[in-house]
């Protein structure tokens, strides 16, 4: 008997480790080359102490995946088809041109995490523009996982840096009227790695609304860091460099431009296109957002959704929950 | 298993019944009550007015305190859901200190539950909260039932002529001026009992005073000392997602902390590699290891060792590692007395016949001073017994010279050392006596073992 994984991101990966660490066998099925997902990509937001951006929960896990007996790990892969009833599926999943069968599957976890609100996905021509400075919320990450003790990144610093909240959330446009919760995080704790580094870098957040990062007075303690808020709809970007933010400022109503050297988009999270192919597979329904959702209680229907294919989640919230889900498999309470 | 719940709230009743349901059996203790607690996960001894109580697991439930934000004395219309007014509600969050998330959904379901009844609502906040589940939903159809949403940066509360409240609201650019029937008020949220609860059971606090719970690893109910859970019952009255989740993890956690398999990790000496450098000695944050003069090595001292392999990674014998094996218990319910010879052993032998009547037992060692007591014996003591006491001359006393006061620096020493490896500091006892003081020993004997 083994579970089958559907994903190898971090909500997998963190559920296939917990399952094999009980002594369960793993079957992870990945569709890109390498495990990892977009974790693999994000860096440590500590400026001169611990953030908390909770990266640190990740570890070793991608090694650990990979060199684990118990896990077979099927990268280039997708899941085709389920067979059979919760406790001893079949499934049917295609390497390439080859189709495999995997016997005996006694659960089944979607973890198909999300894709982020890309710039192509908008269709305006500014967002897809590759010009330097202009940079996504995943595109920082990467910045902040390759910096040195010196510098963010080779060359000048920017003079001021623009942070483009709800991008791709709380649109009617592009169907996401949630909120995508990770972006206050994350884009706040970069801001205060940028103000680390270039104290003298004016950094400036246009915001739809600021979600509680940590109790307390968090936002404050921003300001007093010297970074701004302005709660304001950009309209457009204009591409320099200087890079021209257009944005209706709600206090007057008044259209502002403003110059930036540097242009962030936090982008938000959508549900995965996968996930409409999963869903009719595995027998799954979606939330109002377009998230998958478990139909019923998964010792039921032998099928766990895990991680942000259900919707926006921090990392600590998704190895948590795969935590939880990897003991309620095991036999354990829930 | 026995689960202490600490703190009485509603909703222990409910945690009692979900645990039950697991077969755990709890125990409440009331947080004002408890005045110590020693021991480790699957053997806490707490210390209560009522007596020592046992428990496996500690699940503290007590709230953080909610205090109502000074809004002077406005007089208020009437109550806002009974009385048609056309005067409208207010409904004022993030006032003084930022609202918790989970307050939100709260404030939302009054809004739209008061706008339906056609009453005009303006909810004044600097964020909304809607990150939660379903909570998106309420938002959009209290703003559909005509609820007024309004950002602000600074809002004044002044009492009018007829000494009504006048709210004022401003933005930037713009501010605006209500006269409500009633105001309602988020609560600001302040550590209050926990905070002192926290010192009591050695919990790391944030810089907020609160119980931390936002690092120590995955659920939101873990702390910072193994076997021990904070839920936040304020949060799980307004979230039940919360509270099931929380009991889930106790459960599960608790489960799994206490089967021999799980991660336990304890470090394990070779003795014969030790070189009795004193590197762990000196880099264990947990005091988890105490040198054996004896036998010159160093010995782990499995209840305070957390297993964080900081002494493996630096003992440059490679003589320590990590070990999923527990170690035998050592301690038994009996006393160590180091006696000097010139007062305590004196005094003790007086004893005799009262200690035999009483059924107490001790185990006497003599020593020719008060000096020859260390940090290392007495920490080497506790392995065998519960309790140690240091019995040594009054002040001025001392026919060697200060041997008592030394004794009283190494005492304190080990003392500090329990404290910072979370141990029951009052294991160690120092009492100054002389020869003809039988019934001070006498007292401190009982205290120590009853």
């Amino acid at each position: 008997m083994a579970v089958l994984i559907v994903g190898g991101g971090l909500a997998g990966c963190s559920t296939a480790f917990e399952l094999v660490s009980r002594g369960q066998n793993v079957v992870l099925v990945e569709s890109a080359s390498t495990i990892g997902g977009k974790v693999r990509r994000y860096g440590c937001k500590a400026a001169d102490r611990c953030l908390n951006c909770g990266l640190c929960l990740v570890g070793d896990l991608w090694n650990q995946v990979e060199s684990h007996p118990q896990i077979q790990l099927r990268t280039e892969t997708e899941l085709l088809d389920v067979m059979g009833a919760p406790g001893s599926f079949s499934a049917v999943v295609r390497h390439a041109d080859s189709l495999d069968i995997f016997d005996g599957i006694s659960h089944i976890v979607v973890a198909s995490g999300f894709v982020e609100s890309s710039r192509a996905a908008v269709g305006a021509v500014e967002y897809s523009h590759q010009a330097p400075g202009i940079i996504t919320g995943l595109e920082l990450e990467q910045l902040m996982s390759e910096r040195r003790r010196a510098a963010l990144w080779d060359g000048e610093p920017p003079k001021s840096v623009a942070f483009l909240q709800c991008f791709g959330s709380r649109s009617l446009r592009d169907r996401a009227q949630y909120c995508s919760r990770v972006c206050c995080s994350y884009a706040s704790r970069a801001a205060r790695v940028l103000k680390h580094y270039y104290p003298d870098t004016r950094v400036v957040f246009l915001h739809m609304e600021q979600q509680q990062v940590e109790p307390g007075s968090y936002w404050q303690s921003l300001e007093a860091d010297g970074i701004e808020f302005v709660r304001s709809r950009p309209v457009t970007v204009r591409v320099g460099p200087p890079h021209t933010v257009l944005y209706e400022r709600s206090v007057d109503s008044t259209i502002v431009e403003e110059s930036f050297d540097m242009v962030v988009f936090s982008e938000g999270m959508y549900p995965n296109p996968d996930g409409e192919r999963l869903a009719e597979v595995c027998r799954l329904s979606f939330s109002d957002e377009g998230f998958l959702k478990a139909v019923r209680d998964s010792s039921e229907t032998g099928v766990s959704v895990v991680g942000c294919a259900g919707g926006p989640k921090r990392i600590e919230e998704v190895v948590a929950e795969a935590l939880q889900t990897a003991r309620g498999i095991c036999g354990g309470v829930r | 298993m026995t689960i202490a719940l600490v703190g009485s709230t509603p909703v222990n009743v409910i945690l009692e019944k979900e645990f039950a349901a697991a077969q755990m059996e709890t125990i409440t203790v009331k947080s004002n009550e408890l005045q110590r607690v020693s021991g480790h996960i699957g053997d806490f001894r707490l210390q209560t007015l009522d007596g020592e109580r046992r428990a496996g697991v500690i699940v503290v439930t007590e709230p953080p305190e909610a205090k109502l934000p000074g809004i002077g004395h406005a007089l208020l219309d009437s109550d806002p859901v009974s009385h048609p007014h056309t005067k409208p509600v207010v409904l004022l969050m993030d006032y003084e200190q930022e609202s918790r998330q989970f307050m939100t959904p709260v404030a939302l379901e009054l809004a739209l539950f008061l706008a339906r009844r056609r009453r005009t609502v303006f909810f004044l906040k600097r964020s909304v909260k809607t990150a939660g589940t379903d909570q998106e939903r309420l938002y959009q159809e209290a703003r559909g039932a005509g609820v007024v949403f309004v950002d602000y940066d600074q809002v004044q509360i002044a009492e009018t002529d007829q000494g009504f409240a006048h709210v004022s609201a401003q933005d930037e650019s713009q501010s605006l001026e209500i006269g409500p029937c009633s105001l309602i008020v988020a609560e600001t949220i302040h550590p209050g009992k926990t905070g002192a609860l926290a010192d009591c059971l050695k919990l790391r606090r944030d810089r907020w005073g609160f119980i931390d719970e936002y690092k120590h690893y995955l659920y939101p109910v873990m702390t910072s000392r193994r076997g021990v859970y904070a839920i936040d019952t304020l949060r799980a009255c307004c979230e039940p997602e919360y509270l099931e989740e929380a009991i889930a993890a106790v459960i599960g956690d608790s489960a799994e902390q206490l089967t021999a398999d799980a991660n336990l990790l304890y470090v394990e000496l070779d003795k014969e590699k030790c070189a009795f450098c004193y590197t762990c000695y000196r880099a264990c944050p947990h005091a988890a290891l105490t040198p054996n003069q004896a036998e010159a090595v160093m010995e782990p001292w499995e209840e305070a060792c957390f297993g964080c392999g900081i002494c493996v990674s630096m003992c440059p014998a490679n003589a320590l590692q990590l070990t999923l094996e527990k170690p035998a218990q050592g301690a038994s319910q009996s006393v160590q007395i180091f006696c000097c010879e010139n007062s305590g052993d004196t005094a003790i032998s007086r004893l005799q016949e009262d200690l035999a009547h009483e059924g107490l037992t001790v185990s006497q060692v003599s020593v020719t001073c008060g000096g020859e007591i260390t940090v290392e014996r007495l920490l080497q003591a506790l392995r065998q017994y519960e309790k140690v006491i240091a019995a040594v001359c009054m002040d001025d006393a001392c026919q060697h010279f200060d041997g008592n006061r030394r004794a009283c620096a190494q005492t304190e020493r080990a003392v500090s050392m329990l404290e910072a490896a979370g141990l029951e500091p009052g294991r160690i006892r120092f009492v100054q006596l002389s020869q003809g003081m039988p019934r001070l020993l006498h007292e401190e004997i009982r205290e120590a073992l009853l």
